[in-house]
């Protein structure tokens, strides 16, 4: 029983710790992990690709997820995302292949703008389909259908931006069951212009309590992110663990997150 | 000589003056609107591009300025094709923003690009 219970945390913790920063390539930034409320920019698809390397004590994670987001109107928006994953196992084996596919739907529930400053509120569903290779070690995916609701709600001006993401999420296959809590403070440090050559740096609160487990988890999560053009961002940001409820050997030293996203059309 | 000396200097004054003055352009000689509007809600150059696009929907339309600082934007349309201010105050929403004052003028908005 005991094995057996210590075997869901560490699933648990290996597939949350290998996929929980997956979620940004949800985030239409800035910033960088926490999703923006803000649905601007998009008229009609387009296709955003972001690659994201992971390193953490135990596990080497390259994460390359195609997205493609569609607008219905400014309020609303569909989307999935289809990820490539490279997982390597420290001393251990090396996997690689499609991971899971995710579909997500965003509804912005509330808009108040002013004079350069919006606040918004919006409703996000993401469900995630175990689509990914679960033979082989390690496995790419869980193998559990995951439902997650989250409310994005965001204060921004054009000298700064707040944004809050806060959600459930319901996992299957004896995975936990968790809530999302993310914090955003985002500055850009170049003066507004278009077309764009915007410099922004980020500081973020990332953190998943897992219910089943009753353990926190948060991160602190400073980033950088350039604008070359309308269609074209870098951004590079350092997970470092604050709170992190795992044994010893599971801990987190730091991620490193280094993406890109292009708007194709 | 002195009479030819002043002669020259002004026929190349006025050469030269010409040369840095840019010929009328073909939409200046036709009879233009052009449309200031504050615009609520713009905080990044994406929010830009968004608008940007939806203007852009209103046929014929040029010279699309916006002003993220400034929250406004300007553009100009032939008068025979100029919008109603509901049919642009719609496009604005579209684009996720809010329309706030809508200026049209026979002459051009001085704005500082």
């Amino acid at each position: 029983m005991l094995t057996r219970i210590c075997f869901k945390f560490y699933i648990t913790f290996l597939f949350y710790g290998i996929f929980f920063p997956v979620q940004s390539v949800l985030a239409q930034g800035p910033p960088i992990i926490t999703d923006s409320p803000l649905l601007i920019g998009l008229n009609g698809g387009s296709v955003r690709t972001f690659g994201q390397y992971t390193a953490k004590e135990n596990v080497d994670v390259f994460v390359f997820p195609v997205m493609v987001p569609y607008n219905f109107n400014s309020k609303f928006q569909i989307g999935g995302v289809l990820p490539f994953v490279q997982v390597d196992l420290a001393d251990g084996p090396s996997n690689s292949g499609v991971g899971d596919a995710q579909f997500f739907v965003k509804h912005e529930l509330f808009q108040k703008n002013g004079k350069g400053k919006t606040f918004r509120i919006t409703a996000k569903v993401v469900q995630t389909f175990p689509t990914g290779k679960t033979s082989g070690m390690p496995a790419l995916s869980p193998d559990a259908w995951q439902t997650e609701l989250d409310l994005l709600s965001g204060y921004v001006t054009t000298q700064y931006g707040v944004y809050l993401e806060t959600g459930y999420k319901a996992s299957g296959n004896n995975l936990s069951n968790s809530f999302i809590h993310n914090l955003a403070l985002v500055i850009p440090l170049l003066p507004p212009k278009y077309p764009p050559n915007q410099l922004n740096v980020s500081l973020e609160l990332n953190g998943r309590f897992d219910i089943d487990a009753k353990q926190n988890n948060l991160f602190i999560t400073p980033g950088i992110q350039w604008l070359v053009n309308q269609r074209l961002l870098f951004e590079s940001a350092v997970q470092l663990p604050l709170t992190e409820s795992v044994s010893k050997t599971q801990e987190t030293e730091f991620s490193i997150l280094l993406g890109t996203r292009l708007l194709i059309f | 000589m002195k009479t030819i000396i002043k002669f020259l200097s002004v026929v190349i004054l006025a050469i030269t003056v010409s040369g840095f003055t840019e010929p009328p352009h073909q939409d200046a000689l036709e009879n233009r609107t052009y449309v200031k509007l504050e615009v609520d809600g713009l905080t990044c150059p994406f929010c830009i591009y968004g608008l940007e696009k939806r203007l852009k929907e209103i046929p014929k339309i040029a010279d699309i300025y916006i002003d993220l600082d400034g929250g406004f934007a300007t553009f100009n349309v032939p008068s025979d094709a100029q919008p109603t201010e509901d049919e642009v105050r719609k496009l604005v929403k579209k684009a996720g923003f809010t329309a706030k004052k809508i200026v049209f003028s026979k002459e051009p908005f001085k704005t500082v690009r």
